[in-house]
Parts: structure tokens; sequence; C-alpha cells
């Protein structure tokens, strides 16, 4: 087997097919583990019982909290407890139904190649980061746009187009950088002076 | 994780969640005063007798040890069950037959593309595996780039580097996936100023 760094010279025969883009499991990813460890718990928690017992013993933790229950008499606490756990059986309710998450952009080209939408942001700040006059940035993406917060030493109105000169040149270079999407996102620039400037 | 047991913790979940939902509305509608206008022998105060008694019989420890065990391995084995298992041993090729079998390590041929991948300009690492996903045969790469990468640059690389890698390979079924991560800072020395 060999693999060179060289560029083929000529178009290959053959080409790899792109893969189904990954999603993510959204909520229920982490929900389904924490559920098998609340399993688990249920487990020990009668186990113990049933260790206590077997040894003779009476006082166990279902015992206790059972015993805790009882006599308990309907109160505003109690009506407090039940909107809680509803909410939280809705909230389950939710995560199970909820769609998979979809956050990966693919690259234009035929092998797969793709991002997800916290490494475009990463890829727009340094790209505006590049650009005279950026002091900062800060970058958010989702699949559809990017949103780029820079701060600017360049004053309103001043050399060079200023601030708006500033957001100009930071969109035209981020969008230069993510030309290689196949659907590249719409870039917006957000400009701030420094804390404690006048401009 | 499979998607089998993505289905299961849904399921699960849902069921779940409408217990607690009925459940909750139930103690919040008891709490309130209210539960005796749906159900007029709503009891006046929680009372655990019951419970008390089944605690107090004889099978009651054996059938909790036992209750105990199963509830035990069935959560171990949902918890593990997240363990996603996706490798794939050696690939068999065209032109194996009963005189011989032709196979590759799909993962080391994998593993050599993105060496190859490492050494483009602005890509920073890059490691790479064939696994089994969602029915398919995926040759899988993470590639670190560095925040002022050229895209366009890297995912020519990487067309023409998954190419070489199909023909390494050989398998008609063999798709790709090309993860490109971008580094949260610029590597110290690597941009020139």
């Amino acid at each position: 087997m060999s693999l060179t760094t060289e560029r083929p010279t000529s178009t290959p025969t053959a080409r790899l097919r792109p893969a189904k883009l990954p999603t993510g499991p959204g909520t229920i990813g982490w929900l389904g583990p924490v559920l098998a460890l609340l399993l688990v718990g249920v487990a020990v928690l009668v186990g113990q019982d049933a260790w206590v017992r077997l040894q003779g013993g009476s006082t166990t933790w279902l015992g206790t909290a059972t015993s805790a229950l009882d006599g308990l008499a309907p109160t505003a606490a109690v009506a407090a407890v039940g909107v809680v756990v509803a909410l939280v059986g809705l909230w389950f309710v939710v995560a199970a139904l909820e769609p998979r998450t979809r956050d990966a952009l693919p690259l234009g080209g035929t092998s797969g190649a793709h991002l997800r939408t916290a490494d475009v942001a990463r890829l727009a700040s340094g790209a505006a980061d590049q650009v005279d006059g950026v002091l900062r940035t800060r970058s958010s993406a989702g699949r559809r746009s990017v949103t780029v917060d820079v701060t600017t030493t360049a004053a309103r109105g001043g050399a060079g187009g200023g601030v708006d000169g500033v957001a100009d040149r930071v969109r035209t270079s981020v969008e230069h950088a993510l030309r290689a999407l196949e659907t590249p996102p719409r870039v917006k620039v957000r400009t701030t002076a420094p804390k404690g400037d006048d401009q | 994780m499979s998607r089998t047991v993505l289905g299961f913790d849904r399921l699960v979940a849902f069921v779940l969640g409408l217990v607690l939902v009925a459940a909750g509305a139930g103690a919040a509608a008891w709490g309130l005063g209210q539960l005796t206008r749906v159900w007029a022998g709503a009891p006046q105060a929680v009372s655990t007798a019951a419970a008390g008694d089944v605690y107090g019989r004889s099978w009651w420890p054996g059938a909790a040890a036992a209750a105990a065990v199963v509830l035990a391995l069935l959560g171990l084995w949902w918890l593990f069950a997240h363990v996603p298992r996706r490798s794939t041993g050696p690939l068999r090729l065209t032109g194996s037959d009963r005189s011989g079998a032709l196979a590759v390590d799909g993962s080391s041929a994998a593993a050599a593309a993105a060496d190859v991948l490492a050494e483009v300009p602005g890509v920073r690492s890059a490691s790479g595996r064939v696994v089994s996903d969602r029915g398919q045969l995926v040759a899988e790469i993470d590639v670190t780039a560095e925040p002022d990468a050229d895209l366009a640059e890297v995912a020519a690389a990487v067309d023409a580097t998954g190419a070489q890698l199909a023909q390494v390979i050989g398998r008609d079924d063999l798709r790709g996936r090309v993860a490109v991560r971008v580094a949260r800072r610029q590597r110290q020395g690597s941009r020139v100023r």
C-alpha cells in the first residue's frame, strides 16, 4: 500500500463516495445513559433492602423512605412537588420525541468532508483575526448564517473607511475563508469599539 | 451507539415521561384538594401500611434480592450498550475465491491517508479508521486544521487523498467521511508576522 503526498496529475479513476452526514442524538444521547444509571440505582436500593433483611435487620433505605411518606396529607408543598414531577415528565416526553441534531455543513467536493457549525465559527474568527484593525473576534454559526462580533481599533469615519471599512474587509475575508463549503452560510458582521474608548 | 439502543432510550424516556406527567398531575391535584372532583374516593392522607405488610412477609427478602439482580443486570447491559462498537475486521477484496482470500486492513489504509492529509499546509493533525456506520462501510478521517487554514486547499487535498484511498482499498461499497475540525487557537509559531 502506498499513498503519496503528490497530487494526482490526472483525474483519478476511483473516487470515494461520501457517507451520510453525521447527526447528533440530541438530549436523548445523554438522557439514555442517565436513565440506565437510575435503573442501576433502583437495583442498589432494592438490593440493600434484601441484604439487610436477609441479615435479620429491619432498617433499610426503602423502608425508611416508605415510612417517611406514611401519613402525608395534601398540602401546597405536595402540589408544588407534583408540578415539578409533571414538568420533568413532560421534558422526558419532549426529549424522547426530539429529532436528531444536524449541525454538519458539507464541504464542496466528493469525499464527504464536512465541518460542524462550531468549527465554521472558529474558521470565521480565524479569518477575521487577520484583518487589519481587528482587536478581538467572537463568532457563532448556524447552518445558514455565521455572525462575527469584531472589536476594532478603527474610528468611526476614520482612515481606510473606519469601522465600516473594517466590517466590509472582515465580511470579505470570512466569505473567502468559507467559500469551499457546499452552501456557504450568510456572513453578518457586528463591530464594537474597545471598552473605555469613545470612538 | 446503535440506533436500536437510541430507540430503546426514546421508548423508555417517553413511557417514563408519561407516567411522571400522570403521577405529578395527580399529586398536584391531590395537594390542592381537587382530586376528589375526578376520584371521589381519593384518600385524605397517604397510607403505606400495605407496603409495610409486604416488607414483613417471609418471601420479600428473596424476591427483592432476585429483583435487584435482574434490575442491576438490565441496567448495566443498558448502560454498556451505549458504548459504540463500530470496528470492522480485515476487508475482503474482490478476487477472493476458494483458492484464497484477499483482504486489506482498512483502518491502516485510512490511517495512512490521514498521515498524507496531516502534511497539507494548514492541517495540524489527522487520524483515520474504517468503521461500520448505519449499515455503511465508512472510511472516517478526523482532520484538525488551524483557524487560518485555506479551506479550499484542505478540500482539494481531501478529495485527492480520498480518491487514492478508494483505489488502495478497492471496494465499491466504501464511503468517506472527513470531519474537518478547527483548532480553538492558532498554534504558536505557525504564523509568520
